[in-house]
């Protein structure tokens, strides 16, 4: 009897407890779309108007859409700290730039009233002084004016001690100062002419934060490293305004009423924050989500086996790329003659392994620079053709002299380490295709499967690549700030050392013609004469065969026929969301 | 008995001082917490990195790191803007004084990272705690009343089926069949991910129902398991003379079963279950991320790949510290269940 009593009661416990936790669940961060964060009061100027009647919609169901990310979690929600995609995707939501760039190229005005140049007088003549002429009539989502003043804030936060930002680049490197010259023109005064002016200040990722938001909280804590619009946003100056942060599970965003192209087309966003792609798919499946994100070309069947769901894609600057370690002081004999490295790339058949294994889903490039204007278009890609890779290593002394069916050549055998990040079953696959292709030329190919880790350790951490302790690798990689062209990752000075061990040349690639190429076209802001250069540097690239792009790896997103006018772009992925609309 | 209980709590004191300093150091060694930022797009130019290193305390040997991290800084100089000058007092407290510091990835104090979580994976954890208990004792004990019974093979059939799944592969298993061909097939039919639907926000009927797919993905490898080790336990019993003279002393058979023999079948029953007690906050890190639970088990795999340490260490002495206290209990509970037992 004793005991029964105290089951039921254990039992009753339980429940009690189970709907305690249900009623209290997550601390969910959720605030109303019109008013400021309670904690960090507005002290500029009030709301200049009140906002715009909404449409009569109170009758309909709200229009809602949900994206599902599988990236996890935003590391923050204020630019000066942020860097992932998904909250780059975020800030196009909620927060404008000076100007979005579309699949196309265009330069689409956003806060600025016109790209500066230098026919227009917003370029100087010697590039130093770059004026921006801001819309007047845009405000923040609480009716506050956004001004030259919050973007001279936003680059002092960037540069205070006080932040841990979490990069201050280009700033620090090419800029001197920022100039309120009166409320809606802003001067940015650069050290040194920079090519990419248009593309890293306040464009992408880099967006211009609320001064009357944000300054007090800096007053009163000297850091806006706590702060709580850095969590949840709800002051913005994008198409929507952000109401709701639960970590791990969601952002939801409502339609800013203030947005200075007006009202958008849906009212809600939701952007389920996922880790796993099967959960994607199903979600994709069941109607849960309406647009899926990062979607895979081994995904593509199952996505196409749904019926209502389409496939979009946007290239986005990056590709996947077999990076071949030529550095003559640690790279295989072979692979620092150019005639085997073109060997190798000839006697890959990417076409096969796309088609195969990613379902036709992504381009072969030619050069680093694929979908940019810097693109050479006299280069085509390397064709797959194993009899000219056969002749070449030939012609290169390469020649199978014992008859082990691996070439050799002064009692070297042609055996190459090739080091990657494994795990993923598709890529395995195309490693070991890669490795039987190989085979067939005659060049023996250990595959050495890694964690992301060890493989891309720094070179203090003796990491295979950082150190030079490979042969050939690969991995997705890309233009930071595309569509700008410019890395540093081909630059002698950048190859790892002791005094360097976070150079970004792993590769050990150091050709004096394309170093100083790569140094002029960073501050040439001559449109023209930098496409040239970059034409020259992806012939040298080629030529040497330095690298070999293996395929384009684009935004590729999956989008439920229930919407209507969705677009996307590479360079800012959700800069049309404020066009998106329900079909039915 | 509170002597021994407050001796043991003294102990764990220098235990848990001692775990905390080992997890640190090897926490210190999973990585370099600034390798993710910036992720797979954007690698930390080296002027940032250096930066960041002394923004962060990275800067400093690791056994400091560990002092500044137990004690705080805020009794110290520090060198705050870069200028090789010690002139600025820290503003850290230290987990002796309740900080455990600022997640590296999101900048904002661990333990509130930690909090958001708590909730979630104890709902889910405790439920799924509580499911498999009830179901396991149930058929556990059916199962050793009726050794070799028809029931009982089927039962163990089933048994060793569901020991045998993956958690993953049942997960999307149940997705597949209760969320998405249901929805097909015109049925009622569970969600695939989340807490609730976000149209409708956490009402109470929303959790259950989206508990209901994780929860059942749990369970049901481990009822399999706990069954098992029940029956074996209650067929040990129920062969000894005290039962049967209980028996044969004209108790009903519910009070024989009930209050003799699955009392002390219990006891390793107990053990087992204060150990999984304090690793339910740990979380499920595959059904979690399956179905998009916002529990402590994608926390913890995000803050370790990530090098974020005051995040793993917070989740990691939190655990620690119950595991001690579990223990304590687990000790005490046997004194209830086996008076036998005495603790000087």
């Amino acid at each position: 009897m004793c005991l029964k009593k105290v089951g039921w009661v254990t039992i009753s416990l339980w429940m009690i407890g189970s709907l305690l936790l249900a009623a209290c669940g997550a601390p969910t961060t959720t605030a109303t779309t019109a008013a400021p964060v309670a904690t960090e009061p507005a002290t500029q100027a009030p709301p200049t108007e009140e906002p715009p009647t909404p449409e009569p919609t109170a009758q309909a169901a709200p229009k809602s859409v949900t994206m599902t990310f599988v990236g996890g979690d935003p590391e923050s929600l204020n630019p000066i700290y942020a860097y992932s995609w998904t909250a780059e995707c975020v800030f196009d939501l909620n927060l404008a730039s000076l100007w979005n760039i579309d699949n196309d190229g265009n330069y689409i005005m956003d806060l600025a009233e016109e790209l500066p140049a230098l026919e227009n007088g917003g370029v100087s003549e010697d590039g130093l002084v770059i004026t921006i002429k801001l819309k007047p009539d845009v405000t923040w989502s609480d009716g506050t004016p956004l001004t030259a003043q919050d973007a001279v804030f936003t680059y002092d936060m960037i540069m205070d001690e006080g932040n841990s930002s979490y990069s201050r680049y280009p700033w620090d490197t090419y800029v001197e100062s920022l100039t309120a010259v009166d409320d809606h023109t802003l001067q940015i005064n650069m050290t040194a002419p920079y090519a990419d002016w248009s593309t890293s200040l306040f464009v992408g990722i880099s967006r211009i934060i609320p001064r009357h938001v944000l300054q007090p909280v800096f007053q009163a804590e000297g850091t806006l490293d706590n702060a709580g619009w850095n969590r949840l946003p709800t002051v913005g100056s994008g198409p929507f305004i952000l109401t709701a942060f639960e970590p791990a599970s969601h952002i939801a965003l409502a339609a800013n009423d203030r947005y200075w192209r007006g009202r958008p087309h849906l009212d809600q966003i939701y952007m389920r924050l996922l880790e796993d792609r099967a959960a994607q798919l199903a979600a994709l499946a069941s109607g849960e989500s309406d647009i899926g994100s990062y979607i895979t070309g081994a995904e593509l069947p199952t996505i196409n086996g749904m019926g209502n769901v389409d496939i979009t894609s946007s290239i986005n600057g990056y590709q996947v790329v077999t990076f071949l370690n030529v550095d003559l002081n640690t790279a295989h004999p072979a692979m620092t003659d150019s005639r085997v490295r073109r060997a190798i790339a000839l006697a890959w058949d990417r076409q096969l392994m796309i088609d195969q294994l990613y379902s036709g889903l992504y381009q072969i490039p030619a050069t680093y620079w694929h979908g940019t204007v810097y693109d050479n278009p006299d280069l085509e890609p390397y064709p797959y053709d194993p009899e000219q890779a056969k002749a070449l290593l030939d012609e290169a002394g390469w020649i199978d002299t014992n008859g082990d069916g691996v070439r050799d050549k002064d009692g070297v055998e042609l055996v190459l380490r090739y080091k990657y990040v494994g795990g993923d079953e598709t890529t395995d696959t195309r490693v070991a295709s890669m490795q039987q292709m190989l085979a067939d030329v005659g060049i023996k190919m250990d595959m050495v499967a890694e964690t992301s880790e060890v493989l891309w350790a720094s070179y203090d951490e003796a990491g295979p690549l950082a150190t030079g302790d490979y042969d050939m690798t690969h991995y997705s990689d890309g233009l930071w700030y595309f569509p700008s062209p410019d890395t540093s990752y081909f630059l002698c000075s950048e190859i790892p050392t002791a005094d360097n061990p976070w150079g970004y040349n792993w590769y050990g690639i150091c050709i004096p013609a394309l170093d100083e190429l790569f140094t002029a076209q960073a501050v040439e802001i001559n449109p023209e004469k930098r496409v040239e250069m970059f034409y020259q540097i992806g012939k040298i690239m080629y030529d040497e065969t330095l690298i070999i792009p293996m395929y384009t790896d684009p935004d590729v997103w999956a989008v439920n026929r229930r919407l209507k006018d969705v677009k996307f772009s590479g360079v800012d992925p959700l800069m049309f969301a404020w066009e998106w609309d329900v079909a039915e | 008995m509170v002597r021994y209980v407050l001796r043991r709590l003294l102990q764990a004191i220098p235990l848990l001082l001692i775990i905390s300093l080992i997890l640190f150091i090897l926490i210190s060694n999973l990585g370099d917490p600034l390798a993710s930022f910036g992720g797979t797009r954007r690698r930390l130019p080296p002027a940032d990195r250096e930066r960041l290193t002394r923004q962060l305390g990275l800067d400093r040997p690791v056994i400091v790191q560990y002092c500044i991290w137990l004690i705080g800084n805020d009794w110290m100089k520090i060198d705050a803007d870069g200028d090789g000058v010690y002139d600025e007092y820290g503003t850290r407290h230290g987990v002796l004084r309740g900080d455990f510091g600022n997640s590296f990835q999101e900048r904002r104090p661990a333990l509130e990272v930690i909090g958001e979580r708590v909730w979630n994976t104890l709902l889910l954890m405790t439920t799924c705690e509580a499911v498999v208990l009830i179901f396991s004792l149930l058929i556990g004990i059916y199962s050793a009343l009726r050794q070799y019974s028809a029931w009982d093979n089927v039962i163990t059939a089933f048994s060793f089926i569901g020991y045998s799944m993956p958690v993953f592969w049942l997960s999307l298993m149940l997705i597949y069949i209760f969320a998405v061909n249901f929805k097909r097939w015109g049925l009622p039919y569970f969600p695939v991910s989340g807490m609730y639907d976000l149209g409708v926000g956490p009402t109470l009927g929303q959790i259950v129902w989206h508990l209901v797919l994780p929860v059942a993905s749990l369970s049901i490898v481990s009822i399999a398991g706990y069954s098992r080790y029940v029956r074996s336990q209650m067929l040990e019993v129920i062969n000894q003379d005290y039962i049967r003279t209980a028996y044969a002393k004209g108790l009903p058979g519910r009070m024989v079963i009930l209050g003799h023999a699955l009392k002390n079948a219990a006891l390793p029953l107990v053990t087992i279950i204060g150990m999984d007690l304090p690793l339910l906050l740990g979380g499920a890190v595959v059904t979690e991320a399956i179905f998009g639970w916002p529990g402590m088990g994608r926390l913890y795999f995000k803050a370790t790949n990530a090098a974020d340490i005051p995040v793993t260490m917070g989740i990691l002495v939190i655990i620690s510290v119950l595991v001690v206290l579990f223990q304590i209990i687990t000790d005490v509970t046997y004194t209830f269940l086996d008076p036998r037992i005495r603790y000087g």
